[in-house]
C-alpha cells in the first residue's frame, strides 16, 4: 500500500490519491521528489476539478489494468489501436477533450496525451478542408483566389489513387 | 428512474442558404410547431429527448441564434408543460435574432443546421433498436421540414460550440503532434483550412520529420535516404525546402519505359517491366517467322515486359531538383 498524496485543483478542490497513481504524471512525480512527502496538497493551478477528476479516473484505470508495453515502435503512430476504455474515455465534447489534452500536457501523462491527440487526429482523418472547418469551428480567412492558389500548391498529392 | 444520458447523436442538415429557410417558412414552422406534433417521438424505447437545432451561420454576423425545441415526456407518452415552455422562450429569442439580422444584412448564409438528439433509455444502453427508432423519427422530421440532403451519419461528438478550440487553445507543439498521426492527405487538408494552419505548413522542420517518418514505409527508402544524405552534404540545412523535397518524391510521374504512373517513394528495382528491344520480324530463331519482341521472343504486342528495372521519368524538367529554397 503506497502512501497517499493530495492534489489541489484550480478551483481549490482537494483530491486524495495513491502516490503510485499520482506518479503516472511526470510533473507530479517531479514535484513530489522535489518537495518530499508532505501533508500539504500539491497545487495544480492549470487543471480544474472536473478535468482533474477525469484524469485521475484515467490514471486509476490504467494503474489497475496496466497495458502491455508496446514494443513495436513503428506502430506508435497508428490511429486504430486505441483501447476500448480509452476510446470511451475520449467520447466527450470538444471543450472537455481539449482541456484533457492541455491537462495531459501540463501533467506530462504521455499515454493520455497520446490517446487524446489521436482522438482529435481521428476527427480530422479523411475529411475535406470544409468538413474540418465545420467540425472545429475554424474560420476560413482565405480569399477564393488564395484558396485556389493553395489547392494548386498541393496538386502534387491530389491523386490518391497512385502507387 | 431514467438511467443517465447514454448517447448523443448528431445529425447535420446542410442547407444552401438561410433564404431557403425563410422561403420555405421553415423557421416559422419550427417556432410555431405544436409541441404535440412531436409526441409521436415517444415510445417504449425513448422516454425523453431534446431536439436542438443550432443554426450555424458560417462567417456571418449571426452567432447567437439557437433554436431549441425541447420535448420531454414522462413514461407513458404524456407531454409535460416544461417542453412547451422552453419552446416558447427560445422561440422568442430566435425571432429577435431573425428580425434584427435581416435588417442588417440580406445575404447572410446558413451553412448548416445541427440537430441533436439526447436520448435517455430505460434499459441503460443505446441499442440498434433505439437508433433505428431515432432515424425513423428524423426522416419524419425531415419530411415535415422540407429539407433536403439530410446526413444521417452517426457522429461521436457534439459540435454545438462555436469556439475554435483546436487553433486557439492548443500549443503549436501539440498541434504538430496531432498532425504527426495523420497521413499526408489529411495533413494537406488541415493546412488548407485557414491562414493560421497554412502558416504551420511553412515549418521546414515539420516536413523534415514527416519525411523521416514516412520514409520507413516506402519501398524505395534506401535510395531516398542516400539522396537525402547527398542533398544534406551539398547544401546548408536551412537552404533545403523539405516540403518541396517531400512533394517531389510523392508527386505522380509517368514512366517512359512502361507508361505506368508511379511515385518515387515506391519506385524500386523491380517496379518497371519493359521490353529492352524493339518488335521486329524474326526469322530462324526457333520460332515461326513473324513479328516478335526481339528481346524475349514473345509474340503479342501486349506481352508483359521481360526486363525489370526502376521506373524512369519521361521528362524531368517539370519539378526542378534539387529543391532548394534559394533559387
Amino acid at each position: 500500500m503506497s502512501s497517499i498524496v493530495k492534489l489541489e485543483s484550480s478551483d481549490e478542490k482537494v483530491f486524495e490519491i495513491e502516490k503510485d497513481i499520482a506518479c503516472m504524471s511526470v510533473t507530479i512525480k517531479n514535484m513530489i521528489e522535489d518537495i518530499g512527502e508532505s501533508d500539504t496538497p500539491i497545487p495544480l493551478p492549470n487543471v480544474t476539478s472536473t478535468i482533474l477528476e477525469k484524469v485521475l479516473d484515467y490514471c486509476k484505470h490504467h494503474h489497475q489494468h496496466p497495458s502491455p508495453q508496446a514494443d513495436d515502435k513503428k506502430d506508435e503512430k497508428r490511429l486504430d489501436d486505441i483501447p476500448p476504455y480509452d476510446r470511451d474515455f475520449c467520447k466527450v465534447d470538444q471543450p472537455t477533450l481539449f482541456e484533457l489534452i492541455l491537462a495531459a500536457n501540463y501533467l506530462d501523462i504521455k499515454p493520455l496525451l497520446d490517446v487524446t491527440c489521436k482522438t482529435v487526429a481521428n476527427m480530422i482523418r479523411g475529411k475535406t478542408p470544409e468538413e474540418i472547418r465545420k467540425i472545429f469551428n475554424i474560420k476560413n480567412d482565405f480569399t477564393p483566389e488564395e484558396e485556389e492558389q493553395i489547392r494548386k500548391e498541393n496538386e502534387w498529392c491530389e491523386d490518391k489513387g497512385g502507387n | 428512474m431514467l438511467k443517465k444520458l447514454k448517447n448523443n447523436l448528431n445529425y447535420n442538415i446542410d442547407l444552401a442558404t438561410i433564404d431557403s429557410l425563410i422561403d420555405n417558412n421553415i423557421i416559422d414552422n419550427l417556432i410555431n410547431s405544436d409541441p404535440h406534433s412531436f409526441s409521436s417521438f415517444t415510445d417504449d424505447y425513448i422516454d425523453y429527448h431534446d431536439v436542438i437545432i443550432d443554426l450555424d451561420f458560417g462567417d456571418s454576423i449571426i452567432t447567437t441564434s439557437n433554436l431549441i425545441i425541447t420535448n420531454s415526456s414522462s413514461g407513458n407518452g404524456r407531454i409535460d408543460s416544461l417542453g412547451s415552455n422552453s419552446i416558447h422562450s427560445h422561440n422568442h429569442s430566435n425571432s429577435g435574432v431573425c428580425s434584427s439580422s435581416s435588417s442588417e444584412s440580406l445575404d447572410w448564409k446558413c451553412s448548416s443546421v445541427f440537430v441533436t438528439y439526447n436520448i435517455k433509455t430505460t434499459t441503460g444502453e443505446c441499442s440498434k433498436d433505439v437508433l433505428s427508432q431515432v432515424q425513423k423519427r428524423i426522416s419524419t422530421f425531415k419530411g415535415s421540414m422540407k429539407i433536403e440532403q439530410l446526413d444521417l451519419s452517426l457522429k461521436e461528438f457534439n459540435f454545438n460550440t462555436d469556439t475554435d478550440f483546436i487553433s486557439t487553445v492548443l500549443s503549436k507543439e501539440i498541434q504538430y503532434k496531432i498532425m504527426s498521426y495523420l497521413s499526408i492527405y489529411d495533413i494537406l487538408s488541415m493546412f488548407q483550412v485557414n491562414k493560421y494552419w497554412y502558416e504551420l505548413s511553412l515549418n521546414n522542420n515539420f516536413w523534415k520529420s514527416l519525411l523521416k517518418k514516412d520514409l520507413e514505409k516506402w519501398s524505395n527508402r534506401e535510395a531516398i535516404k542516400l539522396s537525402i544524405k547527398n542533398l544534406e552534404s551539398r547544401s546548408l540545412q536551412h537552404d533545403i525546402s523539405w516540403k518541396k523535397y517531400y512533394a517531389n518524391i510523392q508527386r505522380l510521374r509517368l514512366c517512359k519505359k512502361c507508361g505506368i504512373v508511379y511515385r518515387e517513394s515506391s519506385n524500386c528495382l523491380t517496379s518497371c517491366c519493359y521490353h529492352a528491344d524493339i518488335r521486329d520480324i524474326v526469322h530462324s530463331r526457333g520460332v515461326p517467322s513473324g513479328v516478335y519482341w526481339i528481346c524475349c521472343l514473345s509474340k503479342p504486342k501486349q506481352a508483359p515486359g521481360c526486363t525489370m528495372s526502376c521506373h524512369e521519368e519521361e521528362n524531368q524538367i517539370d519539378y526542378p531538383s534539387p529543391l532548394l529554397i534559394r533559387q
